[in-house]
């Protein structure tokens, strides 16, 4: 039977950590697998793949990967199979973007509002927030188009208002 | 633990508001010549969408308590008409089930501060006297008002005959509409109340 690599991602509670789960089916001579985050600029997030052996499982949790922000990853699954010689391969790859500590952000932000109305007298509070909104969908935007650049380009700009909310809420 | 609003209705309510809210300021403004602005569809838009992911990611998440009495809040006037959009998802005919005539109905919004504003207040044409500090009782002589006010005391919802909170009763006629506050409760100097909701109006 014909390999089928797959694998789906999911996150959790915690945006700093996301799951990925080998949804692949087909060949019984698979002898490893190994996960390789690549970043926009074709890095390796971490500076090597991640040895996913098959005694784990079919789900690996990555901890605390996402920091200090939130990234737009190529997500390339390797499987190294026995058959039909020694050393082949099948990957898989997706380009998955995390906006979790994003969201955070604006939701903290939204918070803020609820919390004490006032807030938003602030010079370009709230067109600073729609922008973060904004930036977050053009994100998810980005990634439906396979633009991975681009979706970590609204990333960075919702880091910038992260690092630099003192200046601007 | 279950939170004590459903903030998956609110979400609704917010994600109808902010499109009735958007048409309706793009009216006001073209009749301002322009000179109309405000932030309230762009504020309902980016809010409701933040909730409804932390709704998402965490749907017994506390602080969604607060960020949600918020986004309702920020429904305001737009609340009655969202449900009714909610509930039917399009318009149809209306008929006033005491007269049987083919009707429309006609929003009622009714806000004031207690020992602020100035009594009377008119409503859809009529005169509303506003209660004092300690009464606990406003009568809306409103014709055939559809028996689904909702009633806010600085901006979060008040519930009806519950016996834990201040909450209200209402007793409708076919002339009016009485609202008793329950449990002993009075209203108070300075608190903000918005009574808002439908009556049928013969076309």
């Amino acid at each position: 039977m014909a390999f089928t690599p797959g694998f789906s991602v999911a996150q959790g509670l915690d945006p700093t950590s996301f799951t990925i789960t080998d949804t692949s089916s087909g060949d019984p001579n698979i002898t490893g697998r190994t996960i390789s985050l690549f970043q926009s600029d074709g890095s390796l997030l971490g500076g090597s793949a991640i040895d996913w052996p098959l005694s784990d499982g079919n789900t690996k949790t990555l901890l605390g990967v996402l920091t200090p922000w939130d990234f737009s990853l190529n997500i390339m699954v390797t499987w190294a199979s026995s058959s039909p010689i020694s050393g082949s391969t099948y990957t898989a790859n997706e380009i998955v973007t995390f906006d979790g500590q994003s969201n955070e952000f604006a939701y903290s932000l939204v918070q803020q509002i609820s919390s004490n109305q006032a807030m938003t007298s602030i010079t370009n509070y709230l067109y600073n927030l729609a922008l973060i909104n904004s930036d977050i969908l053009n994100a998810q935007r980005a990634t439906s188009y396979g633009d991975q650049g681009a979706a970590q380009e609204c990333l960075n700009r919702i880091y910038y208002f992260y690092i630099n909310r003192n200046m601007f809420f | 633990m279950a939170l004590p609003i459903e903030i998956n209705k609110y979400v609704q309510y917010g994600q109808v508001s902010s499109f009735l809210a958007s048409l309706d300021f793009r009216k006001q403004n073209l009749l301002a010549g322009g000179a109309y602005n405000s932030d309230l569809p762009m504020r309902l838009s980016l809010v409701t969408r933040i909730v409804e992911w932390k709704y998402e990611q965490n749907a017994n998440d506390d602080t969604l308590v607060n960020t949600g009495n918020y986004l309702y809040q920020l429904c305001g006037r737009y609340l009655q008409q969202a449900k009714l959009i909610i509930a039917n998802n399009m318009p149809g005919i209306i008929i006033n089930p005491a007269t049987g005539a083919q009707s429309t109905l006609r929003p009622i919004y009714l806000q004031f501060r207690i020992g602020v504003t100035s009594s009377p207040v008119s409503v859809n044409g009529v005169n509303v006297t506003l209660p004092v500090d300690g009464e606990n009782s406003i009568v809306l002589p409103l014709t055939y008002i559809l028996a689904s006010l909702e009633v806010t005391l600085d901006g979060v919802e008040v519930p009806q005959s519950d016996p834990l909170q201040t909450s209200y009763n209402a007793i409708y006629t076919n002339n009016s509409a009485t609202i008793t506050l329950a449990n002993g409760s009075t209203f108070h100097n300075n608190d903000l109340w918005i009574i808002s909701g439908y009556q049928f109006v013969a076309i």
